[in-house]
């Protein structure tokens, strides 16, 4: 019998120590579920509130603690964070719990506090009458997080079932770091959202406000009256097409902006342009900025542009804005004006030149006119002095006469007056009885002399043509009066030569002063006289050359000279040698 | 599933009680037990709704029924509120039919309101002190540790089940949701542990006697391969019930309604025509 009580007594404390042993192993499932139970929630929840009362109620459930809560403390308030109790069917069950202010301090002070409620019956106050529930022992542990600089986690036990808190209370810890440090990650998440959230609302403001800029953009794009493109270039400055055009680009060239998008500017360069002249055009437009003028052929025909590009980065593209203007109208206006301009500067300097001249011209015979005149009539003279004033008036009164020939003979040709009347004339007869009258001005102007010789190769037959010949005896004697007035020693070669091209040319050469290279040409302008110091006064009017020059142009022919200053001068000109048959 | 239009509710001291009512015939108050609610009398359904009126109820704090649990979820005060629950469906007389607590909630209601109970059928129930409640020990009793464990994890939840089930090819994942669905709330898991917390044996220790002196039919099957209950209840009830008639088994576990819902159905069928 005794024996069966020690078998009882062995067999009841093996079921104590395997009652312990399940108890243990119970505990330690417990926990590990609840590591994992709760890690399983930090992935699953993103809410804060949400996910601690999913923690309390875990850590109620498996621990098994009727009332598990946070609180946020601040001086002597506090305020619930979240709280679960299993006897309670609302959620959230605020208000449920009271602390004394003597636990308020303590709070401040101890970061774990833990003691059987009945030891301190007013320090927590439950207002619930459940009798399922019977707050045994109170455990608070007190933590700080980014959000809540001062908390504490309580839990109470029911005293209705055998629960103490177990004496290590690392789990506890465990899983408030763990809630803390996951509240810290959403409360950094959130501001980080917040942040995101704010800076999403601006690049919403600022993209609204960039959409109406680009918008007024587009339509000053648009409006203007100037053709605009945008260009965009790709390696070694080639150009890939036209990004965009405005609807000036349209009106001016009929181009579409999809056509534009594969075209090479160059490409519609007018054709007149030579190699030389495009490789300029592209080189000023792909430059950092140009301003140019080129033709461009659209399809309303070609257009002058006076083009402006500025070239410049954009999103990483290389590109060039080209602004065009058409200046057809301007051009042509601009013509029109430089030739009425021309013409008003020419008429104005050929008034001014005129009239200086004329004044002179004139005045100088006429003075001459008058003195003479005057002493003709006044004093009793002897009869070789009355000779020789009257051949001084005679004389000036021819100069007079010549002169007022001259501008006569300009005038018509200015006027368009002159006109060709053509006979036939035997030149060798002409240039004979030219040189003979030579001798008689060589004679009257005490140049003796000077000889004159004539070259006439042609036989009389072959020397009869069918030219103007008063013009051409004009044209002979203008040619030797100049020679002999700027002809001091030597002699004057009168003649012509046939010219293989059925053309005769005619020819004055003097051993005169000659006229230098840069004066050749002028000479056959109008109202041009060369100074010389030994022509003191050459007289003249200066038109002379130019009606030679007029009036050989209506005669198919040219007029042109070879001179070598302090040599002499030889003048050609040259007419159609027209056989009278 | 039971099918929503057969779906109704009605309020039993200002808490909504959801129940679903089909068939015509007898009534039949089918009342189920902890971890399950009224999806666990579905398979029946087919089998018995061309033969009787059928009453099937969540308890208060199960399936859709409230969860508050400022009613004590006793198995005195389901029992009731479950008398209660027939007076407002102006139902006279039912036979009862119980799964797990449900079984003991159905005992309670034949000792306590006979008037209202034609006869008493018994699937895996609990009773007398044979099973492992008392909160005292609760902490120590695997059972409810897992229960309470359970209500946070599927996993834990589905190893409850399967253990509870013989034919474990039938705890699909459809099966797992019906479980499942109350443990999706907080309201739902604390209800359930409530229900757990306030079970006490001392409701059915106490009609002890009164089960011997039942005078109405009583049928219980056991599923002899429940591993939660002993089959020391069903046998103890077998013997102190006079006229009662027991039917084991083997071939079925805890939740006997998914293993073997045709044999359970001819039986209480039987059972119900034998003693008209």
């Amino acid at each position: 019998m005794s024996n069966n009580n020690g078998n009882i007594k062995a067999l009841e404390v093996r079921v104590k120590e395997l009652e312990e042993e399940n108890n243990s192993l119970s505990g330690r499932l417990e926990e590990i579920m609840l590591l994992s139970l709760i890690t399983e929630s930090f992935e699953a929840i993103s809410d804060e509130d949400v996910l601690l009362i999913s923690v309390l109620e875990k850590i109620s459930i498996l621990k098994n603690i009727p009332y598990c809560a946070c609180y946020e403390i601040e001086n002597d308030h506090y305020k619930c964070v979240g709280q679960y109790c299993s006897y309670y069917t609302k959620t959230p069950c605020k208000g449920v719990v009271t602390f004394s202010e003597e636990l308020l301090k303590e709070f401040d002070t101890e970061a774990v506090i833990r003691y059987q409620l009945k030891e301190r019956p007013n320090s927590i106050t439950f207002n619930t009458t459940e009798k399922l529930f019977e707050p045994n022992e109170v455990l608070a542990l007190t933590f700080h997080s980014r959000k809540i600089k001062k908390g504490i986690f309580v839990f109470v036990s029911n005293g209705n079932v055998i629960s103490p808190f177990a004496q290590e209370l690392m789990p506890y810890h465990q899983i408030i770091q763990m809630v803390i440090e996951k509240w810290d990650r959403l409360s950094l998440l959130k501001e980080l959202q917040e942040l995101n959230y704010k800076l999403e609302e601006r690049v919403e403001e600022r993209t609204l406000q960039l959409k109406e800029s680009e918008a007024k953009y587009r339509q000053l794009f648009d409006m203007a009256n100037d053709a605009i493109y945008l260009w965009e270039l790709g390696e070694n400055d080639k150009v890939i097409g036209c990004l965009q055009s405005n609807d000036a680009v349209r009106q001016l060239t009929g181009y579409s902006q999809s056509e534009l998008y594969h075209i090479n500017p160059f490409d519609l360069l007018a054709s007149s342009y030579s190699s030389g002249e495009r490789k300029d055009i592209e080189q000023q437009f792909l430059k950092k900025s140009a301003s140019f003028k080129a033709s461009f052929k659209t399809k309303k025909g070609i257009i002058p542009l006076e083009v402006n590009t500025r070239r410049f980065q954009m999103n990483s593209r290389q590109v060039i804005i080209a602004i065009a203007r058409d200046v057809s109208e301007r051009q042509a206006f601009e013509e029109k004006l430089i030739e009425a301009k021309n013409k008003a500067v020419e008429s104005e300097q050929l008034k001014s030149a005129f009239l200086a001249n004329m004044s002179h011209e004139i005045r100088t015979p006429m003075n001459a006119i008058v003195g003479f005149s005057e002493l003709l009539s006044q004093d009793v003279m002897e009869e070789g002095e009355v000779k020789m004033y009257a051949n001084i008036i005679f004389k000036n009164s021819m100069h007079l006469l010549n002169l007022i020939d001259d501008i006569v003979d300009y005038s018509k040709i200015e006027a368009n007056q002159v006109f060709i009347v053509n006979n036939t004339v035997n030149i060798n007869e002409l240039l004979s009885d030219l040189s003979v009258n030579m001798i008689s001005i060589l004679h009257k102007s005490s140049k003796n002399h000077i000889d004159i010789l004539t070259h006439t190769p042609l036989t009389d037959k072959e020397a009869t043509i069918i030219v103007d010949g008063t013009r051409l005896r004009q044209i002979l004697a203008n040619l030797v009066n100049n020679a002999i007035k700027f002809t001091h020693d030597g002699f004057i070669e009168l003649g012509y030569d046939l010219k293989s091209e059925g053309m005769l040319e005619f020819f004055v050469r003097d051993t005169g002063i000659g006229i230098a290279v840069k004066d050749q040409k002028k000479v056959f302008e109008r109202f041009v006289q060369l100074k010389d110091e030994k022509v003191i006064h050459p007289g003249g009017t200066g038109l002379g050359l130019a009606i030679c020059s007029n009036l050989l142009e209506k005669m198919h022919g040219k007029i042109y000279l070879k001179s070598e200053p302090d040599k002499g001068t030889t003048f050609y000109f040259t007419v159609p040698h027209k056989l009278s048959t | 599933m039971l099918k929503n239009k057969n779906r109704h509710s009605v309020f039993v001291n200002q808490h909504e009680l959801v129940y679903y009512r089909m068939g015509h015939g007898e009534p039949l108050l089918m009342v189920h037990g902890i971890t399950t609610y009224s999806f666990i009398w579905r398979k029946l359904v087919p089998l018995l709704e061309d033969k009787y009126e059928l009453i099937i109820v969540d308890l208060l704090g199960c399936g859709d029924s409230d969860k508050a649990i400022d009613v004590e979820f006793s198995l005195k005060n389901h029992a009731h509120i479950l008398s209660q629950f027939l007076e407002h469906l102006h139902i006279d007389k039912v036979h009862l039919v119980g799964h797990d607590v449900g079984g003991g909630i159905c005992q309670i209601m034949a000792v306590r309101f006979p008037d209202k109970v034609i006869s008493l059928s018994l699937f895996n129930t609990v009773a007398y002190d044979f099973w492992p409640v008392q909160p005292i020990i609760s902490m120590r009793t695997p059972i409810i540790r897992q229960l309470a464990m359970a209500t946070l994890d599927l996993g834990a939840f589905k190893f409850i089940v399967k253990r509870g089930v013989y034919n474990t090819a039938l705890v699909t994942r459809e099966l797992m949701e019906l479980f499942w669905y109350p443990m999706r709330t907080s309201e739902g898991r604390k209800a359930f542990l409530y229900f757990s917390h306030c079970l006490n044996n001392k409701d059915l220790v106490e009609i002890t006697d009164q089960i011997s002196q039942l005078t109405l039919p009583v049928l219980i099957i056991r599923g002899d391969k429940d591993v939660y209950l002993s089959k020391i209840i069903s046998e103890k009830l077998h013997q102190n019930i006079p006229g009662s008639q027991l039917e084991v088994i083997t071939e079925a576990g805890h939740f006997i309604q998914e293993d073997v819902p045709q044999e359970i159905v001819a039986h209480l069928h039987t059972f119900i025509q034998k003693y008209r």
